[in-house]
């Protein structure tokens, strides 16, 4: 299945984005309006990290050139996307190409898979719709189907699935089609809370496995921290900061970043009531003894304490560092450590000034097994 | 459900209702010739009757689809200027008189009509007194039901599936067959045999702009109403015919395409 690209040479861009996402959104929808640059590079995983309002759903559909909800077209819109060097929307164009034209495999929130159709034709859905006869477009989507472990339920009803079998549904279908870009709305938000950890860790390995560029749209940090390697923050409809999720933890923008920001979270693997956390020379000590394998963990800034010598209290987890950086916040001020493990400390400005913090002091820092959250992943 | 207290003035009513459409079937059967009945139907008239209204009422549901059904989207989904008088104007032959929507069909479509004649003149076709006429008449007065029970469905239709399937590069027309019209399907089935029952009942407009011509446009009703006066025994057994097929039809419809039973793979 060979499809003709009309790609453009000279307007692709530097060579390391030439199979990327380069999208300006600028849209005028009663009042509020939306202003967001965003790059993607193949084999990035970026997030579109915001609250519920602030323009990420309506950034989506201007990508993935779908109406919004209302099904209203844009008038306003004039904004410009270029995809593996191919131009989808913008100025230069005399109407944007439509949706079935832009290669852009997306994974809806709720899925939308079609429920009149077996998990077999959802997924062979995009290499039919490109021509393909059912029983050649069935062979596409085999290797898909195995790739995303559904031989089991091929051929089942979407109905009849788990939220999480869904999910890989929907991306096998997304991924058939073979796309320049993977879109994810929400990815996440549709599964329950054991699922989702579960999901998500499955999430990182196939957004990895794909080679072309991929967008999280999400509110939910944990999603955003966890599986981007770039997170951009929108707010009111303008992107308030840009960087890496260590960039950002350390460095919050906004007071809205500093405190989805704020929660520390890492990945480890428990056993024995201790964590021992991926990529990091370091153990916590966690209250659950039981639990054992993948875990996401979760330390609230406001749950360490940082101390000039070493605490003599009940505390299980005590170890010395380094302060990286020292902000204000407001009534807060919030502690960057540096190793061994990057933490965002939050301390009150008494606190600070009694024990003279600054980058490069040395401290003790101390938090409870009990303070520290984890979950399955 | 045990228990659970159901107001009696709903059931009271319910049971009105019901009565008001049992009597007029206990009626008929209790005047029914019994012993003669066979002989009754066997007869040619009769028998010419029902092949025409079973074959004209289907090919008019058949037309009210492969028509109605673009119309119902264009009304629910293009946005232009007229729209609310079009579907005024499409829903009229509901309201209408059928005697009236006959004659307004004969004055367009009639030897002397404004299409009829020049259509005559150049192909020498013309559809009154024809079965043509027939199926024409029938579909003028049954589409609408068609128009206005899958108009319903795709407006309130979650269109993000059809944006997915945009995405997963499917064309706006492979879109609208394999997953808006699988979506509505339990609507266009129900709007379709609400057509069909429409166009095999039909009597105003058939009589008065295809005739009423023994084998060729006498279908059931009208053969119902010519032999109320001349044979009435013939009229009862016709009616009780339209009354069984009727119930047949409805019936196996209903246990087989109104329910929403699962559709075997790769449908």
């Amino acid at each position: 299945m060979v499809r003709r690209r009309n790609r453009v040479g000279s307007e692709s861009g530097e060579p390391s984005r030439a199979g990327g996402l380069d999208a300006r959104i600028r849209l005028d929808r009663g009042g509020f309006s939306i202003d967001v640059d965003l790059q993607v590079a193949p084999g990035e995983t970026a997030a579109l990290l915001g609250p519920n309002g602030a323009g990420k759903s309506t950034s989506l559909a201007v990508i993935a050139g779908l109406h919004d909800a209302n099904g209203a077209a844009e008038p306003s819109n004039r904004s410009d996307v270029i995809l593996a060097g191919r131009v989808l929307a913008g100025a230069t164009l005399q109407r944007a190409v439509p949706p079935d034209e832009r290669r852009i495999g997306v994974v809806f929130q709720d899925h939308l898979l079609f429920d009149q159709l077996s998990v077999l034709d959802n997924v062979a859905f995009g290499p039919r719709s490109a021509g393909l006869s059912r029983a050649a477009s069935r062979a596409a989507a085999l290797p898909w189907i195995d790739c995303l472990e559904l031989g089991d339920v091929a051929g089942r009803r979407p109905a009849t699935l788990s939220g999480g079998q869904a999910q890989r549904v929907a991306i096998a279908r997304a991924l058939a089609c073979d796309p320049d870009l993977l879109l994810f709305d929400e990815p996440l938000a549709a599964l329950d809370v054991e699922t989702r950890t579960q999901v998500r860790r499955a999430l990182r390995d196939r957004l990895d496995a794909f080679a072309g560029p991929r967008l999280l749209v999400t509110h939910d940090p944990a999603d955003a921290f966890l599986l981007a390697d770039r997170l951009h923050v929108i707010e009111d409809g303008r992107i308030t900061q840009v960087g890496s999720p260590d960039e950002i933890r350390r460095r919050p923008a906004t007071t809205y970043v500093a405190a989805l920001a704020g929660t520390n979270l890492f990945t480890g693997i428990a056993s024995g009531g201790g964590v021992r956390l991926d990529g990091l020379d370091h153990t916590l000590r966690i209250s659950d003894s039981a639990i054992s394998g993948h875990v996401a963990v979760a330390l609230h800034p406001r749950s360490i304490s940082l101390h000039g010598n070493r605490p003599e209290g009940s505390q299980r987890n005590v170890w010395a560092s380094t302060v990286e950086l020292v902000e204000g916040m407001g009534n807060v001020v919030r502690v960057t450590l540096a190793a061994p493990i990057p933490l965002a400390v939050d301390v009150t400005p008494g606190a600070v000034a009694d024990m003279g913090i600054a980058p490069g002091s040395s401290v003790w820092a101390a938090v409870k097994a009990t303070e520290i959250t984890t979950t399955p992943a | 459900m045990i228990g659970r207290r159901r107001p009696l003035v709903l059931i009271a009513l319910a049971l009105v209702a019901v009565a008001l459409f049992v009597l007029p079937l206990i009626g008929l059967l209790g005047v029914t010739p019994w012993s003669r009945l066979g002989a009754l139907l066997a007869d040619e008239v009769v028998v010419d009757a029902l092949v025409l209204s079973l074959w004209t009422s289907l090919a008019s549901a058949g037309l009210c689809v492969l028509f109605g059904v673009p119309l119902a989207w264009v009304l629910s989904r293009v946005e232009f200027v007229g729209r609310s008088f079009v579907r005024a104007i499409v829903t009229l032959p509901m309201v209408l008189p059928p005697v009236v929507g006959g004659a307004a069909l004969l004055f367009a479509l009639g030897r002397r009509g404004v299409v009829g004649q020049p259509l005559d003149e150049v192909v020498g076709f013309s559809f009154p007194f024809s079965v043509w006429g027939v199926v024409l008449a029938n579909t003028f007065v049954a589409m609408p039901f068609l128009v206005v029970t899958v108009e319903g469905a795709l407006s309130s239709l979650d269109g993000r599936h059809e944006g997915a399937a945009a995405s997963l590069g499917a064309s706006p027309l492979t879109v609208f067959r394999r997953v808006t019209l699988p979506m509505i399907a339990p609507s266009l089935r129900a709007g379709a045999v609400l057509a069909w029952a429409r166009a095999f009942g039909e009597f105003g407009a058939t009589v008065t702009f295809a005739g009423n011509l023994q084998g060729r446009t006498q279908t059931l009703p009208l053969a119902v109403f010519v032999s109320l006066d001349s044979n009435r025994d013939a009229a009862i057994a016709i009616s009780l015919l339209m009354v069984a097929v009727s119930i047949v039809v409805l019936m196996a419809l209903r246990s087989r395409w109104w329910s929403r039973a699962p559709i075997g793979l790769g449908s």
